[in-house]
Parts: structure tokens; sequence; C-alpha cells
């Protein structure tokens, strides 16, 4: 077990050096270069001839992917933006992963109990109203895309304070992990905390809603198979209530497809935090990565693929050994 | 009462199965009134896309003589929307084809033959599957000159790795049976057992995967111009359209309801087709 | 039951999250939303309009601009004066102005300050990117001449000298600061103006207090929070909530529906600014002075303005807006006229053997400009124009940096751009846009226009310091710039920002300076 997972440790260092070199280089074939962010309509020949030299932008991809490479194993530090003067790109970055990560996390207890419950109940009520309402819901939820979903939530919700995570005169805050709905708590700030909730809930519902519905339509198919199975029916010839036989013997067996799929969740769940974070102006890394992509700030995006397919990587080994984990059949192997 | 025995080829079957579902019924009714949309739009349109009236307020609701109200360029909505069709299926329909035509081969030769060309191949999937794939759709669709057809490829790729991946594990499944191996036991040549095996084998899953490819695609490519990575944005598409009425929201919200509404129906079709598609065609086939 | 028990806790946090009340805001703050945050707060580096709104509040110059006019009035310099030969000037400073840090501002600071901005090698600069640095080329030499006084020595005579040390590049730093924060001075500023900085948290808050010791009395905001929003209709829905203060660059249509909000007033002001079609006459067709006449012709800028900028704007006939000293009136714009446009078209396609409908692709930005709130509306409305009269449009939107770029390096057939003045003098319009000097990768003569009559009369109204000899030297070149077409000004917008009631003397500036200084919430005593 400890060689797979030495194995799946490899292929994950091996996987983002590659993809961070991939994204390092097409930055540097992309048209146009991030000075002009900085002139803007008064740029100046010699000094942007200048800055390229100093920057050492004028040298081959393939030694300047050589110098980052170095820098970053050497110090793990980004460097600084280009269009953005004296700013480190790295202590940005540690503001805006914790925005993003916290976003996905609300997400995610969102659409995992709720799909979970929902997927049951249509397992449960196979083929009666309860099951085609939950999978009608699930089928729209797919189907309804993060930033048409954003503009009808603010249309309803008007009440909803949207955009950031606090509101913005709050001036006395200081967070200390950046989870500002942990960090309100830890500061005892209770009135921040509900405030805060307030301000994730309409972001953290739009982008909870695709993993919703998939995860309900697997839990349904999941459960389905279990339900079938000998012992869940043993269990009820036994007289086990309905509701003991589901929650003890058949959820724990259908989990371990769940969990599988949440995983591979994480990938479609950051995809959809750039649009979402775009929809509803959630300071996080999406947005900062998107808005970088449009400024040609190499040093932003290559900080920021870095770090999304680190989590990516990690959250997949995640769900690998909670998968060892969960599924009796593996773990006897 | 007709009995099992009365149906006799699976391609039978499949059919009888797909008539039944609900959820193939709904999706190709839905997909058909779209393509509908798109072949005879000029007809369907009450206005030409590109016409203004400027007696209305813009942008503004429904009214008796626009529908789903307009916008803030004083153009129709509904009339932009039924011409809207065109590209988003077509940009679908392309970049699903792009990506079956990449992905397919790619994940057959995985299968087929491992070693190092699975490897690689599989490797480099690993490796797109790192970045959330609109990332990589916005950095394809900038480095290229701008446009429909920058999208198309952006949309494209991204989705190569869903059919690589589907294709290797059929692939794999289908070498492994036990006829197959007594076969190829028998010396039967790799190619005859491509054609006569896996060729028929794959098609269904592709089939599958390719329709409610065709929704996500037609999700991606009007993402990417909600972001203002597209083409013309005057140009009727729904995704552009969508970003341009989000910036009049309290003047009015009808602008951006006919697009996204459109969306939403045209991947709704397309999902609910596949599904059905794959309860019929494939009942194994997981739901991943 | 655990169930039950957690059913409990999701209860208790629910009500806790209705009956706790909601953080109340401080009182005497001002949230001012827009639509972007400032790159930089170090004045020598900046460049966008929104990073200039925050050092107009943090710094002062030498001389500035009056609170409603282009005139140049006393700040920091109290009294200043010109050799006749027009290249020495000596500046007296005001007595004790102290910078936020405690350090008295003398002649060594404003010799530090403006050498920073202009010496190519300068130990103190530590981003060098700074884009006003050419407008500062033409000082030779600072010398102190006393403890309050500086001797600016230029290499040749300046009419836009002065103003231009009006500008926010030119703003006075403290130099103690500066040497200790090396690189984090852009990030910690330090100034005299009549805020100081407190602390910034790059997109989503940049907060400044007010700085009790200004020379010109303390403001009335005891702080002022920008917040960047960079969603209009959020930034709406804020101002609605009351969340912010003060929205700008907010689409016209909506302003108008925000402007019915009883709570809310919307404050308006021309502006020197312009927008307008520029056309690449080096490359054909539009090298052919009847294909951009034909152009000039087919657009019906009333139209324009109703459709683009809901009416708040006023047609361009001129490069320089109408509110700037040195704009020719007498000037009669080309009627809207599809007929003769078609007319024209047809005539040079003859000619010149090219088939009609031409087709042409359209350059503009995906960002609204201040000059251009929807450039998207703007574009979309020049596109169905043109294909009125046979010129088919393709539109190719770029973010402003790059689509700038593009323009400058004049890969492109039309354009949408604009400019807004930096300095208030009609040199800073025609001769950095039309000028044949201007003509590079990298320079603003987008339309690579040449007019050698128009050359000598810019260059003649750089250097005459009379205003009453400049004038007629820019009237002509206006004259021969609007017969040669090489660009189609479009309109001139009126500025205007949305704000609460509450607030009071809220004033904006033509050049679109955003100075908070004299504005106070009415209910604050």
């Amino acid at each position: 077990m400890s060689g797979f997972l030495l194995r799946r440790l490899f292929h994950a260092v091996v996987t983002m050096v590659v993809a961070v070199s991939l994204i390092f280089i097409a930055m540097r074939l992309l048209p146009g270069n991030p000075l002009v962010a900085k002139f803007g309509q008064h740029p100046d020949a010699e000094q942007m001839q200048r800055i390229i030299h100093e920057q050492g932008w004028d040298q081959p991809i393939l030694s300047q992917l050589g110098r980052f490479l170095h820098q970053l194993a050497t110090t793990g530090d980004f460097g600084e933006s280009i269009s953005r003067s004296n700013e480190n790109v790295s202590g940005e970055l540690a503001r805006r992963i914790p925005a993003t990560i916290e976003l996905t996390v609300v997400a995610m207890m969102l659409a995992i109990p709720l799909g979970v419950a929902a997927g049951i109940t249509a397992a449960v009520w196979r083929n009666r109203w309860p099951d085609r309402l939950c999978m009608a819901g699930a089928m729209l939820g797919v189907s309804v895309p993060v930033f048409f979903l954003g503009i009808c939530l603010r249309a309803v919700f008007t009440g909803m304070p949207i955009g950031f995570r606090l509101p913005a005169f709050i001036i006395d805050f200081e967070p200390i992990t950046e989870f500002y709905l942990l960090d309100t708590l830890l500061q005892q700030r209770f009135d921040l905390f509900a405030t805060a909730c307030r301000h994730i809930c309409l972001p953290a519902l739009a982008l909870s809603s695709i993993p919703m519905s998939i995860i309900a339509r697997i839990t349904r198919s999941s459960m389905l198979e279990v339900l079938g199975a000998d012992f869940v029916r043993t269990g009820r010839a036994k007289g086990a209530s309905s509701w003991r036989v589901v929650m003890r013997h058949a959820l724990p067996n259908a989990a371990a497809p769940i969990v599988n799929i949440a995983g591979f969740q994480i990938g479609l769940l950051l995809s959809g935090a750039v649009l979402t974070e775009t929809v509803f102006d959630w300071p996080g890394m999406g947005k900062y990565v998107v808005d970088a992509v449009r400024e040609n700030d190499y040093v932003i995006v290559q900080a920021g693929a870095f770090v999304i397919a680190a989590i990516f990587v990690s959250a997949n080994l995640t769900v690998d050994l909670l998968y060892l984990w969960l599924d009796p059949r593996v773990r006897t192997s | 009462m007709r009995s099992a025995d009365t149906i006799e080829t699976p391609k039978q079957r499949a059919w009888v199965r797909l008539r039944r579902s609900s959820s193939a019924r709904t999706g190709s009714i839905v997909v058909f009134g779209f393509l509908l949309m798109a072949v005879f739009g000029h007809w369907l349109a009450p206005y030409a896309p590109d016409s203004r009236d400027a007696t209305v307020a813009a942008p503004s609701g429904p009214s008796a003589t626009h529908w789903l109200g307009v916008d803030a360029n004083e153009k129709d909505v509904l009339s932009r929307v039924i011409y809207g069709s065109r590209l988003s299926l077509f940009a679908g329909l392309v970049s699903i084809t792009f990506a079956v035509a990449l992905g397919a081969p790619a994940g057959a030769v995985a299968g087929f033959f491992g070693g190092w060309a699975e490897t690689i191949i599989m490797r480099t999937i690993d490796i797109a599957l790192a970045f959330p794939s609109i990332l990589i759709a916005l950095l394809v669709a900038t480095a290229y000159k701008p446009g429909w057809s920058a999208v198309i490829i952006a949309v494209g790729l991204i989705n190569v790795p869903v059919f690589a991946r589907q294709v290797r594990v059929t692939v794999l499944t289908l070498r492994n049976l036990d006829y197959v191996t007594a076969s190829r036991a028998l010396g039967a040549s790799p190619l005859h057992i491509l054609r006569r095996v896996i060729l028929p084998g794959i098609v269904n899953p592709v089939v599958v995967l390719a329709t409610m490819g065709l929704g996500a695609a037609i999700l991606e490519v009007a993402g990417l111009s909600f972001l203002g990575v597209g083409g013309d944005p005057t140009e009727p598409e729904w995704g552009s359209m969508l970003a341009q009425a989000k910036d009049h929201l309290s003047s009015s919200v009808w602008p951006a309801v006919g697009p996204g509404v459109a969306i939403s129906l045209a991947i709704l079709g397309f999902n609910l087709l596949g599904d059905g598609l794959r309860d019929a065609l494939d009942p194994r086939l997981g739901e991943s | 039951m655990p169930a039950r028990r957690l059913a409990l806790i999701t209860i208790s946090l629910l009500l806790l999250g209705c009956t706790s009340r909601a953080p109340s805001k401080p009182g005497n703050t001002l949230i001012y939303g827009r639509g972007e945050d400032a790159k930089t707060l170090d004045p020598i580096n900046a460049e966008t309009g929104e990073t200039v709104k925050v050092l107009l509040n943090l710094y002062d110059t030498l001389v500035a601009f009056a609170d409603e006019t282009m005139e140049i009035e006393p700040s920091l310099a109290t009294a200043w004066e010109t050799s006749d030969d027009g290249l020495t000037w000596t500046f007296q400073l005001r007595d004790v102005v102290q910078f936020h840090d405690g350090t008295n501002v003398d002649a060594d600071a404003v010799i530090f300050s403006i050498n920073r901005l202009r010496q190519d090698d300068n130990a103190y600069v530590t981003d060098s990117a700074r884009p006003y640095k050419p407008s500062f080329n033409i000082i030779d030499e600072l010398v102190a001449t006393g403890p309050l006084t500086v001797v600016f020595k230029l290499r040749e005579p300046s009419a836009v000298f002065l103003n231009n040390l009006a500008m926010f590049p030119a703003g006075i730093v403290s130099p103690t600061a500066v040497k200790k924060h090396g690189k984090g001075f852009s990030t910690n500023p330090v100034g005299t103006g009549p805020f100081r900085f407190e602390r910034w948290i790059r997109d989503q808050q940049l907060v400044l207090a007010a700085n009790d010791n200004h020379w010109r009395g303390r403001p009335h905001f005891d702080r002022v929070v920008f917040v960047p929003v960079s969603e209009s209709a959020t930034r709406i829905q804020q101002l609605v909530r009351g969340e912010i203060h003060i929205a700008d660059n907010l689409p016209p249509a909506e302003l108008d529906e925000l402007a019915k909000n009883p709570g809310l007033t919307v404050a308006e002001q021309i502006s020197m600014n312009v927008a307008y079609l520029s056309m690449q006459t080096e490359k054909p067709p539009l090298d052919d002075i009847r294909v951009r006449r034909a152009i000039a012709l087919a657009l019906d800028k009333q139209a324009l303005i109703r459709v683009a900028y809901a009416g708040h704007a006023a047609a361009a006939i001129n490069l320089l807006p109408k509110a700037m000293w040195g704009h020719h009136d007498g000037i009669e714009d080309r009627p809207f006229d599809p007929d003769a446009s078609r007319t024209l078209l047809q005539a040079a396609a003859n000619d010149k053997g090219f088939k009609l409908p031409l087709t042409l692709s359209l350059a503009v930005m995906s960002e609204p400009r201040p000059y251009m709130e929807q450039p998207l509306l703007v574009a979309a409305f020049v596109k169905d124009s043109l294909a009125a009269v046979g010129i088919n449009v393709t539109i190719a939107p770029k973010p402003s940096e790059m689509h700038f770029t593009k323009l400058m390096r004049g890969d492109f057939q039309i354009g949408l751009t604009g400019w807004t003045t930096d300095n208030g003098d009609p040199d800073n319009f025609l001769y950095s846009l039309l000028d044949p000097d201007n003509i590079s990768d990298s320079g603003n003569n987008t339309s690579r226009y040449r007019n050698e009559r128009v050359h000598e009369l810019l260059l003649a109204g750089q250097r005459e310091l009379d205003p009453n000899k400049r004038l007629p030297l820019y009237h002509e070149a206006q004259e021969l710039i609007f017969a040669d077409v090489p660009i189609v000004p479009l309109v001139s917008t009126r500025q205007r920002a949305a704000h609460t009631s509450r607030i009071k003397d809220y004033r904006l500036h033509p050049a679109m300076l955003i100075r908070l200084r004299q504005a106070r919430f009415g209910d604050v005593p």
C-alpha cells in the first residue's frame, strides 16, 4: 500500500511540473507583452525595451523556464506581478486561495448532503413522484450554466448581499487564517460571522448546483444497486426498519462511488469557481487568474496555474485514500 | 402478449428501449426544436438579427411587438435568440467532432496496444485534467487569433480527455473478453479484432458521450464568450448576449432571460437525449 | 441521536444569523465603489484612471488644477516666475507643510520627487515603468537656491510645462519614506495630500484616513474606503443597498434608472474627453480620403448618442473637446448623409478597383473607458451604420491594453478609441494624437496621419508661450485636420457618478480628477 502511495505521489509531482512548464511556455508564446498593461495609453518604447531586457524576457523561453523552476524550487517564491507594481504574488495567493477554498468547501457542504439526500429519496421511492421530482431537479441542475444561474439568483434574492466576503465598510477586521467563516468565529465576532455567511450564500449556491445534481444521480444509482443486494434484503427480512436498513447498511456500501465522484467534481468546481467568482465579484483565485490572463501577466498566471494544479492533484490523492478506506473490497485486497 | 423472443436483434431491443424512455423523448423533442430553429431561423424570427427598433425603450421587457423584449442595442431578443442557435449548435457540433476525432483514436490506441503509447497518452490526459477546463480554454482562445474558430478549437481540446478515457476503458474491457482472447490465441490478426470487435464496441459509448458532450460544449462555448473571449460579440450568440445583458440588469432583466433559458434548454435537451441513449444502447455503461 | 443534535446546532446557528444585529457602519467613513483597483500607490508608476483617483487624494503637486476648471492655482508652491527666455522656472514653496510621516516639505524633497520621475538611473525607482516620464524629459536640471526655493532649468521653452507639473505623476513624495520602505513605498505611500494612507488589501479595500494637518484644512471625511467592484450591476446593487456611497463608471442608462431612486443623487460634469474612430490612413482602402469621408458621413452621431450614451453626451466635431481652451467653434460638422456616403464610396471603388460591399475590421476594447462607457454598443452601432452604406464590418474586441497596442502598431483598419485630457492643454490632444512625431509602435497617432503643415503648427504651438498667439495656430491645425478626415470624432461624454443623497458638495472635475477633500456627509456635523 505504501508503494502504491509513493507511486501516486511521484506521478502527482511529475504531472505538476509538466503542467506548469506547459503553461509557462504557452504564456510566453501569447502575442503581446505584459508591459502594455503598465503603460496603457502612455507607452514609451525606450523604457519598455529596457524593462524587457532587465526582466530577461528577451532570452530563450527554455532558459527563462529553467530560471523560473529553479527559483520556485529553491525559494518557493513566485516573484512579483508585472502589471501591478511591486506586488508579491505568493502573498496575494495566500489571501485568495482561502477565499476560493472557502467558497468551494461551502458549495460542497451544500452539494454533498443535499445531493445524497435527494439521491436516497429518489432511490427509496423509485419511479414514484419523489424520484421523478428529484431527478428532474438534478437534470435541470446540471443544465443551467453557473453564469446564468448567478444572474437568476441575484434577480430573485435581491435582499442578499453580493460581491465580497464581508461588506466593504468593515475596516476593523483582521483575518488570521483568511478563511473568514473560521476567523470571525475565532475572534468571536458573531455579527461578522453571520454577515459572512450571508455573503457566501448565493455564490456557494450557484457553484453547488452542478455537483449537487451529479451527486444526487450517482447516489440514486448506487443506492439502487445496493438496495437490491442480498445483505440488504436479508436485513429487511430480519425485520430491520427500512430507515435503519438504508442508513446502516445501504448507505455505507454505496459511499465509495459517491466519494469517488465527489473527488472528480473538484476540477469541475474549480472551473465553476472561475465563472462564479466573476459573476459574484468574489475576490478569489479564479478571478485573479482570469484577470491576469487578460493583462498578460505571466507571473500571476503561472503561479495561479501551479496552485490550481496542486489543489487538484492533492484532492485526487485524498480521494484515492478515502476510496481505499471506504471500499471494503479494495481495503482487503 | 409479446414475448422477449420476438425481439431479435440488440438493435431492435435498443430502439424499443429508446422509444419507451421519457427522457429520450423529451430530449429529442427539445434538440429537434433547436435544430429547426437553427435551420429555419430566418423564417421563424420575427425580425432580422440586426434590425433596430428605435420606437421602444431599450433595453425593455416583453411587449406585443417584441415577445422577449429588446436589448440595449434596440434589437429584438427573440430574433437574436433564434439566430443564436446557429452558432451555438454549430460550434458545439464541430468542437465535439474535433474532440471525438482526436480522443477516440488516442483512447483506442492506449487501450489496445498498452505499453509506452498508453503511458504517454494517459499521462498527457492526467496533466490536461489537472487544470480547470475553462482556464485551458481561456488560454487557448486568447493565444490564437481571437474568433469563433479559436473558441471551437479550445472547447474541442478540453473535451478530448473525456472521449479518450471512455474509449480506453471500453477497449480494455472488450480486449479481455473471452472470445477475443480465444480468437487471438487462434491467430486472428490485431487488425481483424480491431475491425470486428473493437470498433463496433466503441460506437455506442461514443455516441452517448458525444450527445452529452454536445450539451457541455454548448455550455463551454457560451461560457467563454460570456467571459469575453469569443468572436464578434455583435453577432447573435447566447453567451455574449447574456454578457451584455448583465450590465443592464437594473433597467431590465429580460434581455438576459432569453439567451439564458435558451442555453439551459439546449443543454438540458442534449443531456436528456444522452441519458435516454445510454439507457437504451448500453445499460451497463456507468454514470461516470 | 446525533442527527437530532446536528439539527439543533443548525437551528441555533440559523437563529444566530437572524437575531445577531448586522455589523454597524462607521459614521463618517466614505465608501467609494469603482470598477477596478489601483495598481500602485507610487505616483511615478501610475497610469490607470483608477490608480490616479487614489493618488490625487494622497499627494499634492507644486501647482494644481482649480476645483472645477483647468486653471492652474498654487498648491505646494505659493508663487512662481519664468525667465524671459522661458527656460528657467523658479518656485517658492509653502512654508511648513508636513508629510504624513511628520517630515517637512523642502526644496530637497521636491527635487527628490521630480528626479525620481525623470532621471534614467535614479536609485530610488523600484519599478522602472514610468509612463509619464516622457512628459518631463524637457527638464534639464533642478537646483535648490534656498530651503524653500526650487529652480527648474528646461531644455527648451514649453507652454505645457506648468500644466504638466499639476499632473499626478509630479506628486511630491516623502524622501524619508521612500528611503525607508524601498520597494514597499508603493504599498506604504507617504505624501502631503488631504488623506493619508491607512491600509490596502488588494482587490478588496483601500483605506485612507483624514490628514489632520493638511495645509488646506482637515477634510470632512474621517476615512475614505475605495472598493473595487468589477461588475457594474454589482456596484449598482451595493449602492442601492447602502453598502457603498458612491459608484462611478456605470452604464448611462442604468444611471438614469438610479436617478429615480429618492435616496440617490447623480453628480454631473462636462468632461474634457473625446471618443473617436481612428482610421489607418497608411493602408488601402483607408488611404483614400473619399472612403474616410464616406465613413464620416455614414455615422449619425445623434442616434449614436441615444443608443450608446443614453443621451448623456455631445456630438464631437473636432478632436479637441468643446469644453477645452483652443477648440475651434467655427467648424461645422458634416451632416449625416448615407446617400452622399454611398456615392463617395462608389466613386472610390470605381477608381481604385475594389468591389462593394467593402469589408473592414473594427478594433474595439472590451472594457469601458470614460469616453466610451459601452464600447460594444458603439461598435454595434458603427457596424450597422456602415452596413447601410456598403461596408461590412467585422468586430474583434480585445482587452484595452492589447487594443491600444494594436492601434499604435497600425495593425488595424478602423478602431474605436478616445482620450481624456492629462493636463488641459490642446497640445495634449492634437500633438499626442495626430502629429507625425507620434507615429511609432508606441505612439498615439494611431491613424498615422501625416500633414507637414499641421506638424509645423503643432510644434510652434508647443514653444509659443503667449496664449493669444497660440490660439490661431491650433485653429488652423483643426481646420486642416477636419478637411483630411484622419479620424471621425464621435462624442464627448458627460461624466456622471451616482451617490447617496447624504453626500454633499461632491464635485466632479472636467479632467475627471476625483478629489474628495471638500465632499462631506450632510448629516455629520
